[in-house]
């Protein structure tokens, strides 16, 4: 009995201890929840980041970090799941509770990507840009004020008001000269510059996010830009904007056969499909691994990073999941896509598959799903930009057909055009301008057309030079535009730059 | 004319009807009747005098006038033949003066009635008071405290006193032809303690409580000996203080005054006594403060007093703590400190412009004190600019005149007006800034806000020059004073107007060694060489470019006019080389960056044009000032220094440049025509609105297009 009495004297000592430690170290406790959703958040382990995320929102709604803990699951829902409606609930409950705070400008900008996610009408951009706008407006000496402008401007180039754009952008430069956002500026007004046809003049603009920055990923996109720029603009036409540099390392004293196509990952691995798979070969061009697939017809990379390939009437997922795909027909019958020559993921998450049967371009669903015809075109080859901008070979007319994302028409490249004229024009790429380049087996040349579809340069090596590509099949192009081509005669890919 | 002295006479009455007549006016007149042997109007002229004069106290020298006219009434009255009213004006002199002789021509017979008149009026009185020293006076008048004088008979009032002694008061009977004999000793009740200082002014502090300050001098004569003991010369002596009701016991005495060293001595009362001590000199507590610096003429002040002009020598500053400052009409040296007797302090006083702290806002966490002084304090390290707290009696003043209170030039962290700056509105903002800042001789004014009750650890402190609505924000922690630095550093932060150059652009090229040349200015430094756009930039001065950034790296080391040996390849890839010399570009820097400081940096441009420097020099640090004073929306004192840049025309920072600057003042300023002008000539330029760009040709096109505004 005695002994039980000190015993929960005891008991309630400790309790009252940790309760009073408790309302004293809420605060501190929520932070380093916070921190805990942070580290794994930057992992990648999502799900783990959420729920210390939402333990701060149920139990510490008071603390300092509350508004940090909603922001940063508004834009995983935003950036990783891509689910805008659950993205908009967190934003708004952010601006509802914690409108001062210091999360709220950023909660502003996430309102703005959320609208212009949700798509790209005049009315969704006109409330994206109230959302940037609304940042410089109710803090105005806020660090979010760069970041506001950059997307108000990257907005504007989006939907291609791209003089609107480029003064936004220099806006955040001159006004924000040291920020990181100044680089993104700088790299924005670049593009904004190349499309309004004023190459030249995103060369320096490009050079000062190197001088700023120089240790950044912005002054390494700035080195690829201006890389770019010069061959097309600089170089020629004292010089040729291309020559033959190698083969490419990878490769070099394999007899490649059978390629279905090269491509370029955002890591800047090199993946090479031929019919046992696809190769990977990591930036130094050492083979870093294969993906067993049996006579894929193409693949691609997907909004995840993920290789998904293409055979027969079926998409593989990198580890093995496969999805088939059929059209609907008028008589309510599914009828499948046989033949795939190309395929491509949208930044939606959607693909679109060129159907060669049914002389079109469909577009599914992530999973799957038939979702519509895209566009009337037997296209040999589909190549996608960064505003989700289709271009693809029209294999009747010979000719380039480049659409936007809702499949509306943006412009043609047809088979002839000054200084040029296409034979058999087999692959086609973009690259970080949107400058389009043809391979064109018949001339065993590639074409490289401007921002108004104008031939810019021709590379063509002479027939028995080296790196000459008489039986070209592929090619990609990385960051820095050099050119990579499959030929079937050197059975090997030659590197151009 | 005695007629005429007669009929003023007979208005006499009217006239004292409303005012009491002037006694010396009526003494003259009498005195004019009686030598003109009128006795009848010199009588009664005296009559009227004697009522005035009876009726003025002791003290005023007129009444030393009325024995005078006694004895000439008496006279007048004997000549009249009335010898009895003669004997009783001689009684009433008598009485009032018993020692008077009778003046000028007077006949045998009056003067044997008048000594008759005396010797039965007058007679000795002997006086003794002890102590001697006590002060007696027998009816009013002061007398020595051993005496023996003549006394008129009749009833008399003595009275003695002396400090530290009781006070006595007795009736003394004088009956005629006897001596009368008067003896008092004062009763000591209590100890006292006399004081006698040099200088006079020193507070006498006896077991710590005051006593009162001694008195401007001298002291009595007895004190020439001891002060001449002591050292001192007499003329610095005070007057001699006298501090009763000493208690018996042991007493400190302390001796204080501004300026000089203090001082004590130490009492005992041992019984009831007079105490005194040699006069205390108080030793003078001062030190010398030298005053350099290089711009001669401007005015030095102590704690907020003119001295004179600097350079200049303060041989007399007080022991004690001070503000010492010199002022121009560009900047200020602020220098608060605490000088010890003795001490010689050197001062160079490099004068930078100013901002004065004239709003404070909010509380902070742990501190009591006037936020203005603790910012003076944390920012007093500043080498750019002063930030100096006016006294607040000074501050409350100005503020009041404008009705403005100590927060009307609130703001937060993200420059958004706070409290009564919020009711405001910028234009009233820009006139209060500029009358302020000239109400304390400063070129600019600060405030310093705790903008949140939530988080009373930060502070806000907002700079603007004088004209100025738009404040520079700098913000610290107060339980961080790793912040306070940072703060600093940040104001110190100069941007700088020139910037080396080859007069080449230059970018990296992937997969190429060195610096790509894409563009070259004409008549830059590198085109004279033969540098060509295509050329790659791989040597300058034997050591390898790898690529632009290094180029620039290497140019941001060197100076105007050093040479440089580049070694290059040309579009074919053949080799070459190229002697240049490195230019100085002008830097247009803060008309679009917010980050920027662009108030202290207004008052640094306008301090640095008050000395002359080249006249391109100047163009481009006018030209900044410009681009600054466009910030801060003054446009038309923007315009007229843009007018005055001369800059030549070319790619960069130039001409075209200015032209688009005055482009935008004439437009802001409604000259429409003036704007197009500006802004034509801007267009067809090469101009770049910094080096960073724009080019503003770009800007122009914008802004005609109506992207831009």
């Amino acid at each position: 009995m005695k002994s039980s009495f000190h015993v929960r004297v005891a008991v309630l000592l400790v309790a009252g201890t940790a309760v009073v430690g408790a309302q004293g170290n809420t605060e501190e406790f929520a932070r380093r929840q916070f921190d805990s959703g942070m580290t794994f958040m930057q992992s990648g382990r999502y799900t783990e980041a959420l729920k210390d995320f939402q333990t701060i929102l149920d139990s510490f709604g008071k603390s300092s970090v509350a508004d940090n803990a909603l922001l940063q699951t508004a834009l995983y829902q935003l950036e990783i799941a891509r689910d805008t409606g659950a993205a908009q609930t967190s934003v708004d409950r952010l601006l509802k509770d914690y409108p001062d705070t210091d999360s709220a400008p950023m909660a502003h900008i996430v309102a703005g990507r959320i609208a212009l996610a949700k798509g790209r009408a005049p009315a969704d951009v006109d409330a994206a840009l109230a959302s940037f706008e609304r940042v410089p407006r109710l803090f105005p000496n806020d660090e979010a004020v760069p970041a506001a402008g950059f997307y108000a401007a990257d907005a504007l180039r989006i939907v291609r008001r791209t003089d609107e754009a480029l003064e936004r952008f220099r806006r955040v430069s001159m006004e924000y000269p040291r920020a990181a956002w100044a680089a993104r500026a700088r790299l924005g007004a670049a593009l904004c510059l190349v499309a309004s046809d004023r190459a030249p003049r995103a060369l320096d603009e490009l050079q000062r996010v190197r001088q700023q920055l120089p240790e950044s990923a912005e002054a390494n996109d700035a080195l690829n830009y201006n890389t770019i720029l010069y061959r097309l603009y600089v170089r020629p036409p004292a010089q040729p904007a291309y020559g033959f540099a190698a083969r490419y390392p990878g490769t070099e004293g394999t007899k490649l056969k059978d390629i279905v196509g090269v491509q370029f990952d955002q890591s800047g691995q090199m993946l090479l499909g031929h019919k046992l798979g696809v190769s990977v070969f990591d930036p130094r061009g050492k083979l870093a691994r294969t993906i067993a697939v049996e006579e894929p017809s193409s693949f691609f990379v997907d909004e995840r990073g993920r290789v998904i390939t293409v055979r027969k009437d079926r998409l593989t997922i990198e580890r093995g999941e496969t999805t088939p795909l059929t059209v609907p027909q008028p008589d309510g019958k599914q009828r499948p896509v046989e033949e795939i020559p190309s395929a491509v993921a949208m930044a939606s998450g959607a693909r679109l598959i060129a159907d060669h049967k049914g002389k079109q371009v469909i577009k599914v669903s992530e999973s799957g799903a038939f979702v519509g015809k895209f566009v009337g075109v037997d296209a040999e080859r589909l190549a996608l930009n960064r505003l989700d901008d289709v271009a693809m070979i029209d294999k009747e007319t010979k000719s380039i057909v480049v659409v936007d994302r809702e499949g509306k028409p943006l412009s043609k490249i047809p088979q002839k055009g000054a200084g040029y004229e296409f034979d058999n024009p087999i692959d086609l790429k973009f690259d970080a301008f949107n400058h389009i380049y043809v391979l064109d087996r018949g001339r065993a040349s590639i074409f490289v057309f401007g921002p108004r579809n104008k031939l810019l340069t021709t590379v063509t090596i002479p027939d028995k030079s080296p790196g000459a590509f008489p039986r070209a099949e592929a090619f990609a192009l990385d960051a820095a535009g050099r050119i990579y081509v499959f030929d079937d005669r050197a059975q090997t890919i030659q590197v151009y730059q | 004319m005695l007629v005429l002295a007669s009929a003023a006479l007979s208005a006499l009455p009217a006239l004292a009807q409303v005012q009491t007549p002037d006694p010396t006016v009526l003494m003259t007149q009498a005195r004019q009747f009686f030598e003109a042997l009128d006795y009848e109007h010199a009588v009664s002229a005296l009559d009227q005098a004697i009522v005035v004069l009876e009726g003025r106290p002791l003290q005023d020298p007129v009444h030393r006038s009325l024995p005078v006219a006694y004895e000439m009434r008496a006279r007048s009255q004997y000549g009249l033949g009335k010898e009895a009213e003669a004997r009783a004006d001689f009684v009433s002199l008598l009485k009032v003066d018993p020692v008077y002789t009778l003046t000028g021509q007077v006949t045998p017979k009056v003067v044997a009635i008048f000594d008759e008149v005396m010797k039965a009026t007058v007679t000795t009185l002997r006086l003794a008071v002890t102590p001697p020293t006590a002060e007696v006076r027998v009816d009013g008048v002061i007398v020595p405290a051993t005496t023996s004088m003549p006394i008129a008979i009749g009833e008399h009032t003595i009275a003695a006193k002396q400090v530290g002694y009781r006070a006595v008061t007795q009736a003394a009977s004088v009956v005629s032809g006897q001596v009368a004999e008067v003896a008092i000793a004062l009763e000591r009740v209590s100890s006292v303690l006399a004081v006698v200082t040099s200088p006079a002014g020193v507070q006498v502090i006896i077991d710590g409580v005051s006593h009162g300050k001694t008195e401007a001098g001298p002291p009595p004569p007895d004190y020439a000996e001891r002060a001449a003991r002591a050292g001192v010369p007499a003329s610095e002596l005070s007057q001699l203080m006298l501090i009763a009701e000493m208690q018996p016991g042991a007493h400190v005495v302390e001796f204080k005054a501004d300026c000089h060293v203090s001082t004590q001595r130490r009492l005992t009362v041992d019984k009831p006594d007079d105490y005194t001590f040699d006069p205390i000199k108080l030793e003078p507590a001062i030190a010398t403060v030298n005053i350099k610096t290089a711009q001669t003429g401007a005015a030095v002040y102590v704690d907020g007093k003119q001295r004179g002009l600097a350079p200049m020598t303060l041989p007399d500053v007080c022991e004690g703590e001070h503000v010492v400052e010199v002022r121009s009409g560009s900047g200020r040296y602020f220098r608060r400190m605490a000088v010890h007797t003795g001490d010689k302090v050197e001062m160079d006083a490099k004068l930078k412009p100013a901002f004065a702290l004239v709003s404070a806002s909010g509380q902070a966490t742990g501190l009591n004190t006037d936020l203005r002084a603790t910012i003076e304090r944390a920012f007093e390290g500043l080498q750019s600019v002063t930030l100096f707290a006016p006294p607040a009696d000074q501050l409350d003043q100005v503020l009041k005149a404008q009705q403005l209170t100590p927060a009307w030039l609130a703001f937060d962290a993200s420059k958004r007006a706070l409290a009564q700056s919020a009711d405001l509105g910028a234009a009233t903002r820009r006139d209060l800034t500029g009358r302020i800042a000239k109400a304390f001789d400063a070129q600019g004014v600060a405030s310093v806000t705790v903008p949140s009750a939530l988080d009373r650890s930060r502070i806000v402190v907002s700079l603007l020059a004088a004209g100025s609505g738009d404040p520079d924000i700098v913000e610290v922690t107060i339980d961080h004073p790793e912040t306070f630095a940072a703060a600093v550093a940040q104001v110190d932060r100069a941007p700088s107007f020139f910037r080396p150059s080859l007069g080449v652009s230059a970018i990296d090229v992937r997969d190429v060694a060195g610096a790509v040349v894409i563009g070259v200015d004409a008549n830059g430094p590198a085109a004279k060489a033969g540098v060509a756009p295509g050329d790659v930039i791989v040597k300058a001065n034997a050591q390898p470019i790898a690529d632009a950034v290094a180029l620039n790296a290497l140019l941001a080391s060197r100076k105007g006019d050093e040479a440089l040996t580049l070694e290059l390849k040309d579009r074919t890839g053949a080799p070459k080389r190229a002697d240049v010399t490195v230019a100085m570009a002008p830097r247009l820097v803060g008309l679009y960056d917010q980050t920027l400081l662009v108030n202290r940096m207004l008052l640094d441009l306008r301090n640095r044009l008050q000395t002359p420097g080249s006249p391109n020099e100047d163009s481009v640090l006018r030209l900044n000032l410009g681009a600054a004073l466009a910030r801060i929306e003054n446009w038309s004192e923007a315009r007229t220094e843009l007018q005055r840049v001369k800059l030549p025309d070319g790619p960069g920072v130039s001409n075209g440049t200015v032209q688009y600057l005055l482009g935008l003042c004439a437009d802001k300023l409604g000259s429409r025509a003036d704007a197009d002008a500006a802004f034509t000539a801007a267009a067809a330029s090469d101009a770049l609105i910094s080096e960073d760009g724009p080019s503003v040709k770009d800007l122009v096109e914008a802004r005609r297009s109506g992207r831009l505004r």
